[in-house]
C-alpha cells in the first residue's frame, strides 16, 4: 500500500518525528492498538487474528505427518506460507502480492531457524521416518503499514494456540513402528512459544526513528531495520530494508531500540495470550 | 457412512438438521472499512469474506473495457487452513479459474451493469473456513458485499445447494454430504421473479429426480433470501440512524430504502 | 491475432431468423449437424466431425503413485487444447477460459460421474496406479465443441486398451502389446453432452449451435447425460435467466438427443471392432478427411434425421430396383414366349387361310365342271331333235351368244365367266358334236 506524499508533507512528518511528535499523537516507541483473538478458525489446529491499527492478519497452523529432514531425524519441520489476499487491495490481485509474500515468508523462516525459538524435538515421532510438519499459513487481509510486525504477532499467537494431537506409536506385525492418532480431541500437546521471536521494524526518518510506522510514515522512511527479537532480548534475525544508508552509530542505536521495544512487546503479548485463550470467540462478526 | 445412514432413518442428518433445514447464517457487512464494500458470511461452519472494489477504471488497458456495461472481475481464493486437510490453493489453477468465471456470470445477472459503462467492479472472495457449499457461501457473501458497496442490483442473488440422499432431497449440504459422492446441485436464484441465474450439477442423478431437487434448492434460496434481507435491514438500522426501514413497495429490493422524515 | 467481431447486421439477421424458427444452415431447432465418428489405427485415438467442427482425442496411460487420500484410485486427467489451426485467434499454449471451462465440464461429466472405474486402474494399493490422460485437440472450430469433445473422449476411452500387467509380490510387469493382448477400460456408462443455446432472453432455444450462433446467444446450458436418463452434469453459462420449466424442457430435449448420439457412438464402435477382427482396413480416416471436406463444400448440411430417412428410402429403392429387375427379366421371358405363340398362331392362321383358299378353288372348279356338264347335256338334247333346229339352235345359240356376250358386262364375272366358259365349252362341245356328226 503505497501512499503518495508531497515533499512538504514528508518534511513535515520528518521534522515532527525528530522532535518526538508523531502524526497520530503517539510516542516514538508506542505501538498502535493491537486486537488479538485466538481460535478463529476451528478447522485449523491453531489460529489467530491480529489487528494492528489498520493492518489485519489471520494466521492458521495445521499439523500433518510427514518425513523428517535427513540431517535432523529426530526433529519436526515448520513451513511458512504467506498469502496476500486481494481483499487488501486491487494491486494484490493475481500475482501482484507475490513479491511481498516471498519476502515475508523468507524472513519468517530465517527468524525461526534458530533452535532456541521452538523445540522441534517435540514434533519428532519415529526417528528418521515420521514427524510432525507444522504448516503455518498467514493470510494478510488488510495492509495498514508495518505488516511484518503484525505477521510475527499473528504467527506467535497462532503457535501459542496450536493443539497438536497426541500420538501413539505402535509396533506393527512386521516390526515397523506405526503412528496412530488419538480420537480424543482434548488429548493434545502444546508447544512452548515463550522463546518465539517478534519482529520489530524501526524506521529512520531524518534523525529520529519510530516503531510501528503507519503507511504515511513508511513513505517518508529512508532506511528501516527489521529485527526478530526474543523475550530475553536476543535477536535471532535481522534485515535492513529501504534504499537509504545508515551510519554505524545509527545502526547500533536502532538495534538497541529494537531490543528494548521487542522485550516489552513480548512480555505484554505473552500475558495477553493467556487471557485471550479463555476469551469467547467473536471472529469477524464483531 | 453407516452411522450417517442410521441417522437418516430417523430423518435427521449428521449435524442434527432436518432435510429441509438450512445451516445457521450469520452476516456482517462493512468488515473492511478501506474497501468500497465488504461482507462476512457464515453458513454453518463455512466462513467467507468478500470485498468489492469499484466501480473504477478498467485495469489492463482500454481493450478490456466494455462501452455498454461494466466489467465484473472476480477472484476466488481459499486459504490453506480452510479445509480439514491442508491444501494450498492454486490461484491460477483450473478449478479456481472456473469458479471465478462462474461467480462473474452469476453476478452479471444481478448487477445493473449498464449503469456502469466502461467501469470495472472487482469482487474478491476469500474462504476462511470451508465446510461444504463453498460456492454458495461465496455468492451470497459477494451479493452482500455489492450491497455494502452501494452498487445497483436488480435483485439479491442467493445461492443454495441441494443433494439427494435415499430419494429425499436435502438442502444446504455440508462437507461430509458433499464428499459422499451423491449428486449435488447448486442453484443461484434471483428470488423476485424466481429466475435461475446460475446452475451447476456434479455427480450422477436420474432425470426424474431433477425436478424435486431443483424445487428443494429453489426453496432453500428463497429462505436464504429472507434471512439476508432481514440482516441487511438490521445493518442499515444500526449503521445509520437517519434511515428507518419502511416496508418496501416491491418486495425484494436490495437498495437502501427511502429515508423517512425523522 | 484478435478475433473478428460479428457485425451488427449479421447479429440481427441471425436473431431475426431464429425468431422465424429458421437457422443459417436450414436445420430445425433441435437438429444436429452431420456427425462422423472415426477411430485411428492406434487404440484410443478418435476423431469426431460435427458439421465443420473437428475434434480429436487421444487416450494415453502411464504408471504413477496414487493420491495419499485415495490410495486405491487411479487418475483421469483431461486436457483440452484449442489449436490455432481451428481459429486464428486461438493462441498456442495459452490456457484460455473457454478451454478451461470445457476441460472442467468434461472432467465432471466423465470423472465425477464415475463413468470410468478408477478403482480398476489400481495396480498396487498405495503404491502404483494407472494414470489416464485424455488429450483433446480442437482442429476446426465451428461451434459446439463441448458436445463433439464429450463424444470424442468417451469414444476414445471406450476404444482404448491399456497394457496388461502381472503383479508378482512386489514386482509389477507391464506386458507389451506383442506379449499379451491389451485390456479395455472398465466403463460403467457412456455420458454424452448436449449443448442448448438460448436466444431472445430464453424464449428460443437451439441445440448444436454453430460458431456464429454462439456469438449471438444469450447463454447456453450444457447437459451431460447417459442413455439411462441419468444426468451426469448440468451447467448454465452465459448471462441469461431461466425458470424451472425451461430447465426441465431442456433435459427432455437432451434425453432424445442423447439417444441419437449414443447410436452414432455404438455404430462406430461396432464397425471398428468388426473391421479390426475381420482383417479389413481400419483407422484410415486420414485419407477420407479430404473427401469429407470436399463433400461438405458441395452438398448442403443435412441433419441426422434427414440422413436416416434418406438411408431408409435408399434401402427401399434398392429393394424395389431389385424387384423390378426381376420383373423385367420375367417380362422379357414372357414376351419371348408370347412372340413364339404369336408366331405359331400366325403360322397356323396362314395354314388355315391356305386351306380355305384351296378349298374355295376346288369348290369353284367343281362348280364349273358341274355347269359344263349341264351345258353339255342341254346341247346333246338339242342336237338329237334336228339339225335345223340345231341350225336354229345354232342361230339361237349364236344370238344367245351374242346376247350373252352383251350380257356378261352386267352380270358378275365369275358367273359370266363361268357361263361364258360354259357357253364356250358348250360351243366347243357342239363343234365337237358337229364334227362328230360330220365325221359319221
Amino acid at each position: 500500500m503505497d501512499v503518495i506524499l508531497s515533499k512538504s508533507e514528508k518534511i513535515f512528518l520528518t521534522h515532527g518525528i525528530e522532535e518526538g511528535i508523531r502524526e497520530d499523537g503517539r510516542a516514538p516507541d508506542d505501538y498502535r492498538t493491537i486486537d488479538l483473538e485466538l481460535s478463529v478458525v476451528p478447522n485449523a489446529n491453531g489460529s489467530s487474528r491480529i489487528k494492528l491499527g489498520n493492518s489485519d492478519v489471520l494466521a492458521g497452523v495445521k499439523c500433518e505427518i510427514g518425513e523428517p529432514d535427513p540431517g535432523r531425524p529426530n526433529e519436526g519441520k515448520i513451513i511458512f506460507n504467506v498469502d496476500c489476499s486481494a481483499n487488501a487491495g486491487t494491486e494484490w490481485e493475481g500475482r501482484g502480492g507475490d513479491d511481498l509474500e516471498i519476502e515475508i515468508s523468507e524472513f519468517l523462516s530465517k527468524a525461526y531457524s534458530n533452535k532456541s525459538c521452538l523445540d522441534l524435538q517435540i514434533l519428532g515421532l519415529i526417528p528418521g521416518e515420521q514427524c510432525w510438519h507444522l504448516y503455518i499459513d498467514v493470510l494478510i487481509l488488510r495492509n495498514g503499514g508495518n505488516i511484518l510486525d503484525a505477521v510475527s504477532l499473528a504467527v506467535k499467537s497462532a503457535l501459542y494456540d496450536t493443539e497438536i494431537p497426541k500420538v501413539l506409536i505402535k509396533m506393527s506385525e512386521k516390526g515397523q513402528s506405526e503412528v496412530e492418532l488419538t480420537d480424543n480431541p482434548s488429548d493434545y500437546i502444546i508447544m512452548s512459544t515463550e522463546n518465539c521471536p517478534i519482529f520489530v521494524s524501526i524506521c529512520k526518518l531524518g534523525k529520529g526513528h519510530v516503531v510501528d510506522a503507519t503507511a504515511k510514515e513508511s513513505a517518508c522512511t529512508m532506511a528501516k531495520i527489521v529485527s526478530a527479537v526474543r523475550k530475553d532480548g536476543m535477536i535471532t534475525a535481522s534485515q535492513k530494508k529501504c534504499s537509504g544508508s545508515l551510519q554505524e552509530s545509527s545502526v547500533l542505536e536502532m538495534y538497541e531500540h529494537c531490543r528494548k521495544v521487542g522485550m516489552e512487546l513480548n512480555k505484554t503479548l505473552i500475558s495477553k495470550l493467556s487471557e485471550a485463550k479463555n476469551a469467547p470467540i467473536v471472529g469477524f462478526l464483531a | 457412512m453407516a452411522a450417517w445412514e442410521l441417522l437418516k432413518d430417523q430423518n435427521f442428518r449428521l449435524d442434527g438438521r432436518k432435510p429441509t433445514e438450512l445451516r445457521r447464517i450469520e452476516t456482517r457487512l462493512g468488515v473492511f472499512p478501506n474497501a468500497d464494500g465488504s461482507a462476512y458470511l457464515e453458513q454453518g461452519n463455512t466462513k467467507v469474506l468478500a470485498t468489492v472494489y469499484g466501480p473504477h477504471e478498467v485495469k489492463g488497458g482500454r481493450g478490456r473495457s466494455n462501452p455498454d456495461k461494466a466489467v465484473i472481475n472476480c477472484q476466488f481464493s481459499k486459504s490453506a487452513f480452510s479445509s480439514s486437510e491442508r491444501k494450498t490453493h492454486m490461484k491460477f489453477g483450473r478449478n479456481s479459474s472456473e469458479t471465478n468465471q462462474h461467480l462473474v456470470q452469476a453476478l452479471n445477472a444481478a448487477v445493473m451493469s449498464h449503469l456502469y459503462a466502461r467501469c470495472q467492479i472487482d469482487v474478491y472472495v476469500e474462504i476462511v473456513q470451508s465446510d461444504g457449499s463453498d460456492f454458495c457461501a461465496c455468492l451470497n457473501a459477494s451479493t452482500l458485499a455489492l450491497i455494502d458497496a452501494g452498487i445497483a442490483l436488480k435483485d439479491i442473488v442467493t445461492c443454495c445447494s441441494a443433494t439427494i440422499v435415499d430419494e429425499k432431497s436435502v438442502v444446504d449440504v455440508n462437507y461430509v454430504e458433499e464428499s459422499s459422492g451423491s449428486a449435488v446441485l447448486i442453484v443461484g436464484l434471483l428470488p423476485k421473479d424466481e429466475q435461475i441465474a446460475y446452475m451447476q450439477m456434479k455427480g450422477r442423478l436420474h432425470a426424474d429426480h431433477l425436478e424435486k431437487l431443483l424445487d428443494c434448492a429453489v426453496e432453500g434460496c428463497r429462505n436464504i433470501n429472507n434471512i439476508l434481507k432481514e440482516r441487511i435491514g438490521e445493518h442499515l438500522k444500526t449503521h445509520s440512524s437517519h434511515f428507518t426501514l419502511t416496508r418496501p413497495a416491491t418486495p425484494g429490493r436490495a437498495e437502501r430504502s427511502r429515508p423517512a422524515i425523522a | 491475432m484478435k478475433e473478428t467481431p460479428l457485425s451488427n447486421c449479421e447479429r440481427n439477421f441471425i436473431l431475426k431468423a431464429i425468431e422465424n424458427k429458421e437457422r443459417l444452415d436450414g436445420r430445425q431447432s433441435y437438429d444436429y449437424r452431420r456427425i462422423k465418428l472415426e477411430f485411428g489405427i492406434d487404440r484410443g485415438c478418435c476423431t469426431v466431425e460435427l458439421g465443420e467442427t473437428i475434434v480429436m482425442a487421444k487416450v494415453s496411460c502411464e504408471v504413477g503413485q496414487p493420491k495419499q487420500t485415495r490410495p486405491t484410485e487411479g487418475f483421469l486427467y483431461i486436457n483440452v487444447e484449442f489449436s490455432p489451426m481451428a481459429e486464428a485467434h486461438f493462441e498456442p499454449g495459452k490456457q484460455t477460459e473457454q478451454a478451461n471451462e470445457m476441460a472442467r465440464v468434461l472432467e465432471r461429466c466423465l470423472r465425477d460421474s464415475r463413468a470410468v472405474d478408477l478403482e480398476s486402474l489400481c495396480i498396487m494399493a498405495g503404491a502404483k496406479v494407472w494414470k489416464l490422460r485424455v488429450d483433446i485437440k480442437i482442429l476446426n472450430y465451428d461451434g459446439n465443441t463441448i458436445d463433439a469433445s464429450a463424444l470424442c473422449s468417451i469414444a476414445a476411452l471406450s476404444h482404448f486398451r491399456r497394457p496388461d500387467i502381472t503383479v508378482s509380490g512386489e514386482e509389477v510387469t507391464i506386458h507389451s502389446v506383442d506379449e499379451k493382448d491389451p485390456i479395455p477400460l472398465s466403463i460403467h456408462h457412456l455420458p454424452l453432452c448436449v449443448t442448448i443455446a438460448f436466444f431472445h432472453q430464453g424464449t428460443y432455444c437451439l441445440t448444436d449451435p454453430i460458431s456464429r450462433e454462439e456469438k449471438v446467444m444469450d447463454g447456453k446450458m450444457i447437459i451431460g447425460m447417459n442413455k439411462h436418463r441419468e444426468i451426469c452434469t448440468l451447467q448454465m453459462t452465459g448471462n441469461m435467466l431461466l425458470n424451472k420449466e425451461q430447465v426441465l424442457r431442456c433435459t427432455n430435449i437432451a434425453t432424445v438427443k442423447i439417444v441419437e448420439l449414443n447410436d452414432v457412438l455404438q455404430n462406430a464402435l461396432s464397425a471398428d471392432e468388426e473391421a479390426r477382427s475381420s482383417g479389413k482396413p481400419y483407422g484410415t480416416y486420414v485419407a477420407d478427411f479430404r473427401k469429407v471436406t470436399v463433400k461438405a463444400a458441395e452438398s448442403p448440411t443435412h441433419s441426422m434425421s434427414e440422413i436416416e430417412e434418406e438411408a431408409r428410402s435408399m434401402q427401399l429403392d434398392s429393394d424395389r430396383m431389385e424387384e423390378s429387375e426381376e420383373e423385367v427379366v420375367e417380362n422379357v421371358v414372357k414376351n419371348s414366349w408370347l412372340l413364339r405363340i404369336k408366331e405359331s398362331k400366325a403360322n397356323e392362321a396362314q395354314k388355315v387361310k391356305d386351306t380355305i383358299c384351296s378349298e374355295i378353288d376346288e369348290f369353284l372348279t367343281t362348280q364349273r365342271e358341274m355347269s359344263d356338264l349341264q351345258q353339255q347335256s342341254i346341247v346333246n338334247n338339242s342336237s338329237k331333235n334336228n339339225g335345223a333346229k340345231g341350225q336354229d339352235q345354232d342361230a339361237k345359240t349364236d344370238t344367245k351368244r351374242k346376247r350373252n356376250q352383251n350380257r356378261p358386262k352386267k352380270k358378275p364375272d365369275t358367273q359370266s365367266t363361268a357361263k361364258g366358259e360354259s357357253l364356250d365349252s358348250a360351243t366347243s362341245q357342239t363343234k365337237k358334236s358337229k364334227g362328230k356328226r360330220k365325221g359319221k
